[in-house]
């Protein structure tokens, strides 16, 4: 019996997870995801948090057969970056689709799913995923 | 029970997974006739998928009620969520809907337990919140991955989803109103899950006459008394669907027609989603009701209870229907999966640590 | 700063060594360098390694190798930039030389990838990426590739065929390779139909697990001739990072850390890249040979799958690229790919490389931790 998922760093990162808070830079207004505390683009340490969207499309697409521990009844696994209407681009899951029918350009939306579980005792990992609109 | 000042629903919003298995699926895999499963009424029901869970259907059922609502979901003040599949046996489920929401802290929130008649608890909870003026706004939830042995007659017709209602005071922005509730609760053990145990035990027979039948009766009978009504005055009735039988069949007891029922009856299409089975079918009636029509909605739960309310839909309801998927667009849009695919995504398959 | 010589080469064959562990395989390429030496002592130790600590229970490693391999109570460090390591480890042994701190150093790369099954190596190598972001949602290293291989066919219109050129040039190069792990050669078709791992990325795309050890001699001018007939310099190297959040990035198809890493060092060697005659390049996945030979300015963007098909970089054309076999053939044991790439540069400049052997006067050496986060670029010179 071991726990093989930190439950602190589920737990301080939920609010980027299952909303999608990003930073935002309030000088040029660049908006950073995952968030982090200094715009990239014009150094200043002054910003703050958005949800986003959760609204975008399909920029790239894998189908994943051979995957990770911990992740085979999920597999095969649909990853993307979708690209929200914001412009910013996120790496996340497709889920309720046929790999078959996944398409570049695809429009998407966020949704709540299950990422993972800790085996049957520990944490269920929570998260956003895509699924077709 | 009346409220002292009149709740009502300011938006609704459904969950139905996109997966189904046929339940001759089912009854083929586990070598019963043919003609079986035909008496329940079901001939298909949906399964989440892998990665769904009663949190994750109860938080899109949410979703889609907070759109039609159009409130800021920072003004809703309690959340609560029925269910008899938590995924955590202790650990709520209400708080990572709220999280994945955005509506915590400051706000109440429960997991509740009672079979499938949680949520409706829930419903006469939030209506005495709103009523006495402690709350404004408060979503409630019916959500389920309702469990059945492999191969016991309940896996024809257990399946998941979920439904949702935004309630609020009565006003501009409600779009129907509950003129009246009456519950009726006795000790009834028809249907039960043991701590620890995966899989519900059923009294077969046993769970129609004493406990379903009884108990909507008594709950149907007694709201229309004290509201002084007649079957006649209700334009729908909404009863707890386990099968596409027992409905009915407490319809004809009751002294409903059939074309009152029918557009409330969704198990046949999606099987019983236990905490959101009449709440779909409420769902589904709010999609086609007019102003100013009459619903009687009776969710019922096992071991056992029922609440019959009274809902009259008011102006504005026609406005909110297309704002999220409607019953009518989730049930078309699915995917079929057999049995191997349905045991996966069931958890039926013992797994040993990859 | 000191002028900096590599003086000295060991290298493991690359396989699955069941019966080897971190200290074995570096041993014996540490052993082989310092034969090249007359056993010279060295006076610090840096070791590119990535997975000691996650597959291996190992920290601390810098102190075991010196200690294992009988180098003496010197200082030694293990520094770890995912699979780029041995690039790092080059790039700060040649720091430690060129500061004038010491005057021999031993540059050493190493992995023991196969202690487990693939899975969990695999959830060991994906730690090349964002924990939080990346990898929390389940992705895999391979995975990750796949989303930029898919964006390079739909972008440049190049078909899996075309792309089949990398791995079946890697292979050919390979054969003769007695360090190689892949001695034998594939044809599009053999790619085209093996396992999917990633959609589009099939195993035959993939570089394999595989464990190995290298080690080079960097000496300073003051030593190197005593050392050596042969010293190759470093005459020039860089080092860049770029976003880890691969989708975080403007350009997904070109590798920014590479431009950044291969223009400090085309500047500080004092060449362009027409310049180059030989050119060991990090291709884990055959999509990041042709990105990477591209951003190296080697090639133009989206043509190189095409150029490669008319016998653009093989043996005897300017550069040769990845005589060696690559990542792909060779293999790649992901901390010491670095060192080893180096190791086989240095190799190739003195006319002793067993494999391929293509002579030249400079020589170029990539390597890439996570997809494009950790880049070096190392310029050799006869």
């Amino acid at each position: 019996m071991s726990m093989k998922i930190s439950v602190p760093r589920v737990w301080r990162e939920i609010k980027a997870h299952y909303l999608l808070e990003a930073t935002v830079c309030n000088k040029c207004g660049k908006i950073h995801y995952p968030p982090r505390p200094i715009c990239d683009n014009c150094g200043n340490r002054n910003l703050f948090r958005r949800k986003l969207s959760g609204e975008g499309e399909v920029l790239t697409y894998t189908i994943q057969y051979i995957v990770l521990e911990g992740y085979r009844e999920y597999a095969p696994i649909v990853f993307a970056i979708v690209k929200l209407k914001e412009g910013v681009k996120i790496l996340a899951q497709l889920t309720d689709v046929e790999p078959e029918n996944v398409k570049i350009g695809m429009r998407v939306k966020a949704v709540l799913r299950k990422i993972c579980e800790d085996e049957n005792i520990g944490l269920i990992k929570y998260g956003i995923k895509f699924k077709p609109v | 029970m009346r409220p002292a000042r009149d709740v009502g629903i300011v938006g609704w919003g459904a969950c139905i997974p996109k997966f189904r298995i046929k339940c001759s699926e089912i009854g083929k895999t586990w070598g019963f006739p043919p003609e079986y499963h035909g008496g329940l009424i079901v001939s298909e029901k949906t399964v989440a998928n892998i990665d769904e869970d009663t949190t994750t259907m109860g938080w899109e059922a949410a979703k889609n009620a907070l759109v039609r609502a159009k409130i800021n979901p920072e003004e809703v003040e309690a959340i609560y969520v029925g269910t008899e599949s938590k995924p955590y046996a202790v650990k709520p489920s209400i708080t990572v809907i709220a999280e994945a929401l955005g509506i915590t802290p400051k706000i109440l929130g429960a997991d509740l337990e009672f079979a499938c008649r949680a949520a409706s608890e829930a419903l006469e909870a939030s209506i005495g919140l709103i009523s006495s003026g402690m709350i404004k706004y408060s979503l409630v939830i019916g959500s389920d991955t309702a469990q059945a042995s492999p191969g016991d007659v309940l896996e024809f017709t257990a399946s998941s989803g979920a439904a949702a209602f935004v309630l609020g005071p009565r006003g501009e922005n409600t779009v129907a109103y509950f003129e009246g509730s009456y519950s009726y609760i006795t000790d009834t053990p028809d249907f039960w899950r043991r701590q620890l145990a995966p899989y519900p035990m059923h009294g077969e027979q046993f769970t129609g006459d004493p406990a379903y039948f009884a108990h909507i009766i008594a709950a149907a009978k007694g709201l229309m008394n004290k509201l002084g009504l007649r079957p006649s005055d209700f334009d729908y009735a909404v009863f707890h669907q386990p099968n596409g039988r027992f409905p009915l069949k407490v319809s004809v007891k009751l002294g409903f027609p059939k074309e009152k029922i029918l557009p409330g009856l969704i198990t046949p299409m999606i099987g019983n989603t236990y905490n959101a089975s009449a709440l779909i079918g409420l769902c589904a009636v709010l999609e086609e009701a007019k102003p100013g029509q009459r619903i009687l909605l009776v969710p019922f739960g096992s071991g056992a209870g029922a609440d019959a309310y009274s809902v009259i839909v008011e102006d504005g309801i026609e406005e909110k229907v297309h704002l999220a998927p409607t019953v009518k667009e989730l049930i078309e849009d699915k995917i079929y999966i057999n049995y191997t695919y349905y045991a996966k995504f069931r958890g039926l398959i013992s797994k040993f640590s990859f | 700063m000191v002028k900096v010589y590599i003086v000295g080469v060991g290298l493991t064959k690359i396989g699955r060594f069941f019966d080897k562990g971190l200290r074995e395989l570096f041993a014996e390429a540490a052993f082989k360098a310092l034969d090249e030496i007359g056993n010279e002592t060295v006076q610090a130790l840096v070791i590119g390694n990535m997975t000691s600590s996650s597959l291996g229970e190992q920290d601390n490693l810098g102190a075991l190798l010196a200690d294992y391999a009988g180098l003496g109570k010197i200082p030694a460090f293990k520094v770890e930039a995912a699979c780029g390591s041995g690039g790092v480890a080059v790039y700060t042994g040649y720091s430690l030389v060129a500061s004038g701190m010491f005057d021999i150093v031993m540059v050493g790369g190493v992995e023991k990838e196969t202690e487990y099954p693939t899975r969990i190596v695999s959830k060991a190598l994906a730690q090349a990426a964002d924990a939080e972001y990346e990898l929390f949602h389940g992705i895999s290293f391979t995975g990750l590739n796949a989303l930029v291989m898919r964006m390079y066919m739909n972008e440049y219109n190049v078909s899996r065929d075309e792309m089949s050129i990398w791995p079946v040039l890697m292979h050919k190069n390979a054969v003769k390779n007695p360090y190689a792990q892949f001695r034998f050669e594939i044809t599009k078709e053999q790619v085209a139909k093996s396992m999917m791992v990633a959609d589009p990325i099939r195993l035959l795309d993939s570089s394999p697990i595989g464990d190995g050890a290298a080690a080079l001699i960097l000496a300073s001018d003051k030593v190197a001739k005593k050392l050596t007939d042969t010293p190759i310099e470093v005459a020039g190297l860089g080092m860049a990072t770029d976003h880890i959040y691969v989708a975080y990035r403007e350009n997904i198809l070109s590798f920014k850390a590479t431009i950044l890493a291969a223009k400090k060092a085309y500047e500080t060697a004092k060449v362009c890249p027409k310049n180059i005659d030989v050119a060991e390049v990090h291709d884990a996945f055959t999509v990041l040979g042709f990105m990477n030979l591209e951003d190296l300015g080697f090639s133009e963007r989206g043509k190189t799958p095409k150029l490669m098909d008319e016998g653009r970089f093989w043996p005897g054309d300017k550069p040769t690229v990845n005589p060696s076999g690559g990542l792909k053939a060779r293999g790649h044991p992901v901390g010491a790919t670095g060192v080893y790439q180096v190791a086989e540069v240095v190799m190739q400049l003195r006319g002793d490389f067993p494999g391929v052997n293509v002579g030249g006067d400079i020589g170029l050496a990539q390597s890439i931790g996570g997809l494009g986060t950790t880049v070096t670029v190392i310029i050799l010179k006869r």
